[in-house]
């Protein structure tokens, strides 16, 4: 059970069963036994059709960042509000503040492989953030990267958490589990204890 | 030292990295991608529309050719008629009666009577045993009306039925019609049609297939995409949309090249059937197609690009649309 709110750590070893959690939170995939709510959907009472609403609902964050490469960063921050069917006049003001809360101000106009690993990483933060998501799924955000840029990738969905989005992270990292004392879920097996 | 103006360097904002607005709504989203696939993969979209253009270019012009063929067919009917003979004891007044009645019928467009003399009169002009009449004493020649039958009797079965309604008048001895070159014709025309069909359905197959082929790559190229849009809560509709729309782009712009390329083939071959039509002394000429009948193939063309792309995309889609399993 997660506060809403609240910064949780998902940990365990590979092959675990963290980006399978994180997938059956997403409703990408379905369990075959248990009870999966949040806020107040019962995953057990969603059809197939309600699935991508509930996903608008949520930002992921992947490790390796998915960006599409043919286009450019401001379209693909502005993907999320392209599906959720927001007018145009509010995507280029939003993709913009999304981006500088990043830190990624005037980097709009760049090809996504232009950038630096950190760089596409923040993009995809900003993607994740920009339709202002109630929960935040990210899938070893760090796991690419160095130690410097992982602990300022921290500080950013740190920075969204204390604007009350409720942040998911599932990670193997010691060193990011040490740093940063946020509570964890520890899975093995499939099985979670706190 | 230099006094004039420096230019302001533009600024540009993230604000301005953003495309034309119409492009960020739902379905300017899928048809911006769908141009743009086609902007990206030029060669590979133009050798795509050049093979659509040209399988459906065969049917298409089969398609022209068919309306100045039926034309063809019309015209040359169009001076056909039927000779019903009348007894003997019939008067050239009372025939002229009869012509003028028969003109009242369903199926007759006009009709004109021949008088005895004017019979014998033409036997002699166009008959080598013209003077063997004069030694009869008499004209043996029995009046005739000359029945022109309207253009939707001109078809063998109708012209029958006609025939066999003078014959059984009382007044009429004889109704002669021959409905050889009216068969044959048909016969011709029957055919073409028939072979044209089914070339027609062959190559269309083709092009569905083309079709086909040309969107399971594009599901294939555009994977990421759609499996990055479904986590981020896109429907099926929305991952589908561009692929139809390009599908849909693929069939209008074949039918497009097609349509150039049977107008190019039609200019070409215009010529020498006008000349052939002329020495065989036919008022025929090949017609270039109307508004009508290009708006009519690119019409069918963009539905057959669209049927290619549904019956790609219905499986493979939902395939696609899984996300990979990888990670912890």
């Amino acid at each position: 059970m997660l506060e809403s709110g609240s910064f949780t750590f998902l940990t365990g070893h590979s092959g675990a069963g963290k980006s399978s959690l994180l997938r059956l939170i997403a409703r990408l995939e379905r369990p075959t036994s248990g009870f999966i709510q949040v806020g107040n959907i019962d995953y057990t009472q969603l059809s197939p059709r309600q699935e991508p609403a509930l996903r608008q609902q949520m930002g992921v964050v992947f490790q390796d960042n998915r960006l599409l490469n043919d286009r450019n960063v401001f379209d693909n921050v502005a993907l999320p509000l392209i599906i959720g069917g927001y007018k145009f006049t509010n995507i280029p003001t939003r993709v913009s503040a999304a981006l500088k809360k990043v830190g990624l101000a005037g980097k709009a106009f760049d090809d996504p492989r232009s950038l630096s690993g950190g760089e596409q990483q923040r993009v995809g933060i900003a993607r994740a953030v920009v339709a202002r998501p109630k929960l935040l799924l990210a899938d070893e955000p760090t796991g690419n990267l160095d130690a410097g840029i992982s602990a300022e990738i921290m500080q950013l969905l740190m920075q969204f958490n204390a604007s009350g989005v409720t942040v998911l992270l599932a990670t193997h990292d010691e060193g990011l589990l040490s740093t940063f004392p946020y509570p964890r879920l520890m899975l093995n097996q499939g099985q979670i204890s706190e | 030292m230099s006094t004039g103006k420096r230019k302001p360097i533009p600024v540009r904002s993230d604000v301005d990295a953003a495309g034309p607005s119409w492009a960020y709504g739902k379905r300017g989203y899928a048809l911006s991608h769908s141009l743009r696939q086609f902007k990206r993969y030029k060669i590979a979209s133009f050798l795509t529309l050049l093979v659509l253009g040209l399988t459906l270019a065969l049917p298409v012009i089969l398609l022209f050719a068919s309306s100045s063929l039926q034309k063809l067919g019309e015209k040359s009917l169009q001076g056909e008629s039927l000779t019903a003979y009348l007894n003997l004891d019939v008067s050239d007044l009372d025939g002229a009666a009869l012509a003028q009645e028969w003109l009242g019928k369903s199926g007759i467009r006009d009709t004109t009577y021949i008088t005895r003399d004017e019979a014998l009169g033409l036997f002699k002009d166009n008959s080598e045993i013209g003077a063997a009449v004069d030694i009869l004493g008499t004209n043996p020649l029995p009046g005739a009306i000359m029945v022109f039958p309207d253009s939707n009797t001109l078809e063998s079965s109708r012209v029958q039925v006609l025939a066999d309604s003078l014959r059984s008048l009382d007044t009429v001895t004889k109704v002669q019609f021959d409905l050889r070159w009216v068969k044959r014709l048909q016969a011709i025309v029957e055919l073409i049609q028939l072979i044209g069909g089914l070339l027609a359905g062959f190559l269309t197959l083709t092009a569905l297939m083309v079709i086909g082929n040309t969107i399971r790559l594009e599901l294939l190229r555009r994977r990421n995409e759609m499996e990055v849009a479904s986590l981020l809560g896109a429907t099926a509709w929305f991952m589908n949309r561009p692929i139809l729309y390009i599908g849909a782009l693929y069939g209008f712009l074949g039918g497009l090249v097609a349509c150039i390329i049977a107008m190019v083939a039609f200019n070409a071959i215009r010529q020498p059937a006008d000349r052939l039509s002329s020495l065989y002394e036919s008022s025929f000429q090949l017609s270039m197609p109307s508004a009508l009948q290009i708006l009519a193939v690119l019409g069918i063309s963009t539905f057959l690009g669209l049927a290619g792309a549904i019956s790609s995309l219905y499986r493979p889609s939902q395939q696609l649309t899984q996300v990979d399993k990888t990670g912890g």
